[in-house]
């Protein structure tokens, strides 16, 4: 009985949420053309705090990026090439706004290089599987005493290779998620997680920082592998926030 | 080192200083902008002094004849400086003048010997609580003149300080200094009020400001129109830096008595004119439902200081008609009128939002396309940009925007081919000259110049990124060749070394596949949780194989096992016949039970035992009454299968020998 009226809520539901969703993005659409900017952005970001998607993130920056809003607008865009690597448009507009900015790009290692040749939860799906059978194709025909095949090893290799080779791709999607983008211009690196502290760089919005570590309100990072210092934690915006 | 002057009358001298009629003594400091502050008299005192040389010892004593030479006593010597000629001992030392000098000789005095002060009520009729202006103009700079603190006003009248401005007339041959001083005065009563006259300081002189008689009627009075100022301009939403234009509107009363204004500028502490930009006009307007055609100047003001600012709008009035007895001494005077104070309030830019290449341009401003004076250059060689701006704003406020720093560029900061600081109101544009050098063959564009504007109507930052335009460098050669070979070659990874200018990508029609969060798998509870499904799955596989091997190579445990299974199926149909009362059923199902039980411990077929073999797998010291208890179920099994005969109800009496017998059994299975 309360199956059945979870499947009739959902049946009900999803369809009007779907709707509201499309209507929200038609009208923010609608205001970006208008020219109103700041109402467009506020839109896309309701939409992006509801179901984050490439799309959404990527005019969400467009948005941002036309009301004077920077590093709202990096961290837009970097979002949708976090979701979907292979994105031209947000690859084209993160280099557009870097340049126009004068800003950095963050200075990837290698094998954080190797995780945006696939969306960023392709890899641990690709891990998953691969590790799982290579495993199975051990376990299974010893158990059930099948007849040892040549394919049996090898595919149990193969498998075993593809989970190690999205070892450093792993490890990259997780030291990527720690990167950042400083939302608020002329933000203050500071010695101490304190207010009163000093400062030793002012950052520009937009630039890309690494978080090593939080302390309060304040998280410790990193500049492209040089300056470290505390920045207040609303000024800086995590790409893979929570 | 000091040296003095002595003058009678000190002609062409800008300063009060030099006005006395009294000859004087003052000191001065050699050091500094001595010309300057003497003007052309000391410009020339500076030349004779260095002709002279700089003595030692001794006092210099610097006299001024009436005739307009200037005599320098030193020591024994005597140097005579007439009509731009130097004279030492009867000789001319000097007929060399420098132009500018002559230019600065030739300009005519001003005139401070006499101080001629006129004052005025204008209008000097007005009804009682009505605004009218006392009005002191006195014929000197307005450095020299001092006020009384607190006027002498009359019981009835309320003085408050207005405008106050200075100019200078050329009645040739000399110039006359007219100081106006305004007050805006409000008579309560009606009456004649006078304006005692009283004395004013005037470069030390006592100089008398006349009476003033101020005619008032009661409230309400009919008169006739009189010309009257006033200030518009925006009060709110105006920022620091802005160019904000303020208009000065005369009205007319009708009979073209005002001819024009001169000198409009609006005063306010921290509020700046500028000065030389006006636009006159006489636009037809509508006030109090009457056209009219007040005269119009429209000035533009820049705000210096944040908070509330009292203005001022204030100028000169050329009028068709003024009284000349009043104005005798004053001729081709055009009196200063001034506005009812305005208040507005100024605001700083704000921080927030400001973007890249900010250099305090506020306003609306539209890039037209940019000019570079050749495409294709060879390394090391200079190219131009040009960049024009046109729009309404602070043109002369504003510093050019400077690119970034490039390894392949070597930029110099941009030239104004008009002053940026000259603006006509009309006008409306800047344009900048960029002179840029790539410094690299590498390079296909000039350098991207980062500039943001703040729009005031939006209240928001704006971007007008001057964008790269294409060029072709050839390479250099020689010097330029070998720095174009140590230039830092850039990042290929670097997306901001790519040739090509990038391009904003517009909005996504689709916006793709939704994910619950952005945070990488990985790092999310449940799809670690996820991996203990085929990890079970597997280890559930091994064990159940471990187990299956195990039994494989103990089958006595299956047998038993089976055996247990066995006992308790027909233990309990054994039960089920005692309750029934069924013998027959009874004897079956005791029997198999019994059977079930010894099997295993044989590894024979359980239908295959017959009731030696039972109770032959009776543990040790078993009574003879379990084993006459399992010879006659046999007993009675066997006579129901062979003989179809039953032995009656009486079987029924081993229910408790059969019970033991079975426990018994099971009890084995289970070791």
């Amino acid at each position: 009985m309360d199956l059945k009226r979870v499947v009739v809520a959902l049946a009900f539901v999803m369809p009007i949420a779907q709707a509201v969703a499309a209507e929200q993005i038609r009208g923010a659409a609608e205001a970006y053309a208008a020219g109103d900017y700041a109402y467009a952005a506020m839109q896309f970001r309701e939409r992006a705090s509801h179901s984050p998607s490439t799309g959404v993130f990527h005019n969400l920056g467009n948005a941002e990026w036309n009301a004077g809003r920077t590093g709202p607008a990096i961290l837009a865009w970097e979002r949708a090439q976090w979701l979907d690597p292979a994105s031209t448009n947000a690859q084209a507009n993160l280099r557009f706004g870097r340049f126009t900015a004068q800003i950095e790009a963050p200075r990837l290692k290698w094998f954080e290089v190797a995780s945006t040749w696939l969306p960023v939860h392709a890899w641990p799906w690709i891990a998953s599987a691969s590790l799982w059978l290579a495993v199975s194709a051990l376990v299974i025909p010893t158990v059930f005493r099948w007849r040892k095949r040549d394919w049996h090893q090898a595919f149990a290799a193969a498998s075993f290779a593809v989970f190690l080779a999205t070892l450093p791709a792993l490890l990259g999607v997780h030291t990527r998620s720690k990167l950042g983008v400083v939302l608020a211009d002329k933000t203050a690196l500071r010695l101490t997680p304190t207010r009163e502290a000093q400062s030793t760089v002012t950052l520009r919005a937009g630039e890309s920082a690494r978080v090593e570590r939080e302390r309060g309100n304040y998280v410790f990072v990193r500049i492209n592998g040089d300056a470290a210092g505390w920045v207040e934690r609303e000024r800086l915006g995590v790409v893979a926030a929570r | 080192m000091k040296f003095k002057v002595q003058s009678s009358k000190f002609k062409g001298s800008s300063k009060p200083q030099a006005q006395n009629a009294q000859p004087r003594t003052q000191g001065w400091s050699f050091l500094g902008n001595l010309s300057f502050e003497l003007g052309a008299s000391a410009a020339w005192l500076l030349i004779a002094f260095l002709i002279v040389g700089l003595p030692a010892a001794g006092q210099i004593v610097i006299t001024s004849s009436p005739s307009g030479s200037i005599i320098i006593n030193q020591g024994g010597g005597r140097l005579i400086i007439q009509g731009g000629i130097v004279i030492q001992g009867g000789q001319v030392i000097s007929g060399t003048v420098d132009p500018q000098l002559l230019l600065m000789m030739s300009q005519p005095p001003i005139d401070t010997n006499q101080a001629v002060a006129i004052a005025e009520f204008d209008p000097p009729t007005v009804a009682a609580g009505t605004r009218t202006t006392y009005r002191i103009v006195i014929t000197a700079l307005e450095d020299m003149i001092e006020l009384p603190e607190k006027l002498p006003a009359p019981a009835g009248l309320k003085l408050e300080a207005g405008g106050k401005g200075q100019g200078l007339q050329n009645l040739g041959g000399i110039i006359q200094a007219r100081s106006t001083f305004n007050f805006r005065a409000q008579p309560a009563a009606p009456g004649t009020l006078v304006m005692p006259a009283f004395k004013a300081n005037v470069n030390g002189r006592a100089v008398t400001i006349p009476e003033a008689r101020l005619t008032v009627l009661p409230a309400g009075s009919p008169l006739p129109p009189v010309p009257r100022l006033t200030l518009e301009m925006p009060t709110n939403d105006i920022y620091i830096g802005q160019s904000v234009p303020a208009r000065l509107v005369m009205n007319d009363t009708g009979d073209n008595a005002v001819l024009a204004l001169t000198q409009a500028h609006v005063e306010g502490k921290g509020l700046l004119t500028e000065r030389g930009i006006s636009r006159m006009s006489r636009p037809v307007m509508t006030r109090d439902g009457r056209p009219m055609m007040p005269i119009s100047t429209e000035v533009l003001v820049t705000p210096m200081r944040e908070g509330p600012l009292v203005v001022v709008g204030q100028a000169n009035v050329v009028l068709r008609t003024l009284d000349p007895n009043r104005y005798a001494a004053m001729p081709g005077y055009y009196p200063l009128i001034d506005t009812d104070p305005l208040t507005v309030t100024v605001r700083r830019v704000p921080k927030e939002g400001e973007l890249p290449g900010y250099t305090g341009a506020i306003g609306s401003f539209v890039l037209e396309p940019l000019q570079l004076s050749a495409n294709t250059v060879q390394a090391g060689d200079p190219v131009k940009l040009q960049v024009i701006i046109r729009g309404e704003g602070n043109f002369g406020r504003f510093t050019p925007p400077m690119p970034a720093p490039d390894p392949d560029w070597q930029v110099f900061p941009p030239t104004a081919e008009a002053s940026p600081g000259s603006q006509a109101p009309g006008q409306g544009f800047a344009a900048f000259t960029y002179t840029l050098i790539p410094l690299s063959e590498r390079v296909t564009s000039t350098p991207l110049i980062p500039f943001s504007v703040f729009d005031p109507e939006r209240k928001a930052h704006k971007r007008h990124t001057i964008p790269p335009v294409n060029l072709t460098v050839t390479p250099a050669s020689g010097v330029v060749a070998r720095r174009v070979a140590e230039a830092p070659h850039m990042n290929p990874d670097d997306p901001g070394s790519d040739e090509k200018a990038p391009v904003m990508a517009g909005l996504m029609k689709e916006s793709g596949a939704s994910f619950g969060s952005l945070v990488p798998l990985q790092q999310r509870g449940w799809f670690l949780a996820l991996q203990l499904a085929p990890a079970a799955m597997l280890a559930g596989l091994w064990l159940w194989d471990l187990r299956r091997r195990f039994l494989a190579a103990h089958p006595d445990l299956v047998r038993k096992r089976r055996g247990r299974r066995a006992l308790v199926r027909e233990r309990r149909r054994v039960r089920h016949a005692l309750r029934a009362s069924d013998a027959n059923r009874f004897v079956t199902h005791a029997v198999r039970a019994l059977r079930a039980a010894a099997a295993p411990h044989t590894a024979a077929n359980p239908d295959a035992l017959v009731a030696r073999d039972v109770m032959r797998e009776l543990p040790a010291g078993t009574n003879g009454t379990d084993a006459a208890c399992v010879r006659r179920l046999f007993a009675a099994a066997d006579a129901e299968r062979i003989t179809q005969r039953s032995e009656g109800l009486s079987v029924l009496e081993l229910k408790a020998d059969f019970e033991r017998v079975a426990g018994k059994l099971e009890e084995r299975l289970w070791t």
